[in-house]
């Protein structure tokens, strides 16, 4: 499994190029076919919500973030590979509490970055199911206000997937294409960087992860290499509560953290053009 | 009693927080509320000793025999540390540090409380829930209250003159045996006393004296484990109808803090702080002998020359000097410069003139 973790976090580490020609390679070394790689740009609506361990409510957050992605797929042994980067960017609007329960309102930079591998297996002419494995890493940045303070987190999760897709003929230049995926946080941790105190790791607790996506796309012809593709998605998360950690500064243990539940919410649209090698 | 018990479980940590929560449970409860009281403050109070303690150290009491290691002198490489400590430790001793500090959620964070805090803030309501509450059976109550995960707490509640205010007399003595909840872990005794005065709903009318002595409280938590022990004497006297003012005298109070096999000491010997405030605005000063890490079982003399002032909003001091005086040589001096930096100089061979400087972030020394 060392070599999966470092083969995800090396890309993730370098940039999505890296990850795609580490990828390309394999499946060319692989005597692979029909490969096929991506470029996507769109725009996702996102929305970020916490809640204490009694239910209440305590941050909301929603903004739109601009989203690059980069796909590359390839038939492999009867199943077909997919990985893909992405990133989602932008500001969120903050509503939300201090720990001494003021309300606040402030905002948020957030870049998302994730990897996901995937292979899917084809059941018939129209559906294929597929196992996958993602890791996200986001980087949250909530601004200080008059009255509180700011901090930079930062998430890293673990995500093992089961998807569905259903394929079909939508014109004789078209076809669209529902997937879903259910996943389950495998490990999940955020890095914690608090005014007051040094810099501490807390646990994330257990977590879920339902994505659906409709995709409208340009056949592929003798004519031409690139097609184009267009896909609205819609994806839901929900992570428990963690364990609370120690606060530390300068040898004095100065309070507790956690992070609590959290579920996030994104609907998004996005263009794709495809080059088939 | 489930809310009551979650709150010892964290004592030393989270009690501030679960008294909200609490609240609403004693809301609906009339028994053992005046105990309940009691053991709350006494467990927020106590946190102020550095995640358990204070007091009354029959182990510590008359030397520096617990500091660890062997003292190190102040010099131009360690003096910013040292005053950082120094500084630190005094201000989680009062509602001036890191725990006032505004925090927007992101993670749920829950400073350490101390007792300023707790007392400016939660005394009124527990004072009012008791009044209206409150229906012992008799002046003496003992109760035996296990813990969630495990563990017990005994209690001996003494409401003196048996008329269910918190007034003088009242005392309560708890002893908590492998209390544990989550990942916390407590252990010791520990004992609360009104002397004097009383506390109701409205703090800034109400005029109150407490003893609270920790023996040997230890809590373990994850890889952290704090012992306490010490008393101190708190006071809380209103100046008007807005302001308050609390003054904590202690002869000794100690907190040993390990993590991961390294050992800090806090002590505080002859200490006193006395701070100031209203919802805007808040001074302090303090004095006393207090410990300091970096330089072992080295001491520090500390003394306000001038009173700390600030904007709560702010969570620094504008206004304020603070003299150091290391007990094996030097001298430090930490002063509010109206900036988010505090200044802090070294005078190393206590001649009255300061050798260096240095700007440092208020944030990076409470």
């Amino acid at each position: 499994m060392i070599w999966l973790k470092k083969a995800f976090t090396w890309p993730l580490k370098q940039g999505a190029l890296g990850g795609t020609l580490l990828f390309i390679t394999t499946m060319a070394a692989a005597d692979c076919n029909d490969v096929t790689m991506s470029s996507s740009g769109g725009l996702t609506g996102s929305q970020w919500q916490e809640f204490s361990a009694s239910g209440k409510p305590l941050v909301k957050e929603t903004g739109t973030l601009l989203v690059t992605r980069l796909d590359a797929l390839a038939h492999c042994g009867g199943l077909q590979w997919h990985i893909h980067w992405a990133q989602a960017q932008g500001q969120r609007r903050y509503i939300g509490i201090t720990n001494t329960q003021q309300a606040a309102t402030s905002s948020t930079d957030i870049r998302d970055q994730s990897m996901q591998l995937d292979a899917q297996m084809p059941l018939d002419a129209h559906w294929s199911a597929a196992l996958g494995v993602e890791r996200r890493n986001t980087h949250r940045n909530i601004h200080s206000t008059e009255q509180a303070s700011g901090y930079p987190e930062r998430f890293s999760q673990w995500t093992g997937l089961a998807g569905l897709r259903y394929q079909h003929s939508a014109s004789e230049d078209t076809t669209w294409a529902a997937t879903a995926w259910v996943g389950r946080t495998l490990t999940g941790q955020v890095w914690l960087d608090l005014p007051n105190a040094e810099p501490t790791r807390l646990s994330l607790g257990a977590g879920h992860v339902v994505e659906t996506s409709l995709t409208w796309a340009e056949k592929k012809t003798a004519e031409s290499r690139w097609t184009w593709a267009s896909t609205l998605s819609w994806r839901a998360t929900r992570t428990a509560s963690g364990p609370a950690s120690a606060l530390m500064k300068n040898g004095r243990w100065v309070g507790t953290a956690l992070q609590p539940q959290t579920s996030t919410q994104s609907l998004g649209i996005n263009a794709t053009m495809k080059y088939a090698f | 009693m489930k809310y009551f018990l979650k709150i010892h479980k964290l004592t030393c940590s989270v009690a501030y927080y679960r008294l909200q929560n609490s609240n609403k449970y004693l809301q609906k409860k009339h028994k053992a509320m005046k105990k309940n009281l009691f053991t709350l403050t006494t467990c927020s109070v106590l946190v102020a000793c550095g995640g358990g303690g204070g007091g009354t150290d029959t182990a510590n009491n008359n030397s520096n025999n617990s500091l660890v290691g062997a003292a190190v002198s102040l010099s131009a490489s360690n003096y910013e540390s040292a005053a950082k400590e120094i500084v630190g430790s005094v201000s989680g001793m009062q509602s001036t540090g890191a725990a006032a500090q505004g925090l927007l959620t992101g993670a749920e964070v829950t400073p350490m409380t101390t007792p300023a805090m707790f007392l400016q803030n939660k005394l009124p309501e527990l004072a009012e829930l008791l009044k209206k509450q409150a229906h012992l059976t008799g002046a003496v109550t003992s109760e035996s209250v296990p813990c969630d995960s495990g563990g017990k707490m005994d209690v001996v509640f003494n409401d003196k003159n048996g008329n269910e205010d918190l007034d003088a007399g009242d005392s309560a003595d708890i002893t908590i045996s492998n209390c544990q909840y989550d990942n916390f872990k407590m252990n010791g005794k520990m004992s609360f006393t009104v002397n004097s005065g009383s506390a109701n709903s409205n703090l800034t009318a109400s005029n109150i004296n407490l003893l609270a002595t920790v023996q040997d409280l230890k809590v373990e938590f994850n890889d952290i484990v704090s012992v306490g022990n010490g008393s101190f004497i708190m006071s809380i006297t209103p100046v008007n109808s807005t302001t308050l003012t609390v003054d904590m005298q202690s002869p000794s109070l100690t907190n040993q803090v390990t993590q991961a096999g390294k050992t800090k000491v806090f002590q505080y010997k002859d200490y006193n702080v006395n701070a100031t405030a209203n919802a805007t605005t808040s001074s302090w000063s303090v004095k006393g002998t207090v410990s300091v890490p970096t330089l072992g079982a080295n001491t520090a003399y500390i003394d306000t020359t001038t009173r700390f002032s600030q904007t709560n909003s702010q969570g620094f001091a504008t206004t304020g000097q603070l003299m150091i005086t290391v007990s094996n040589g030097g001298k430090m001096r930490v002063s509010a410069t109206g900036t988010s930096n505090a200044k802090i100089e070294l005078d190393l061979n206590a001649d009255g003139t300061y050798e260096e400087f240095k700007l440092t972030p208020w944030i990076d020394v409470l």
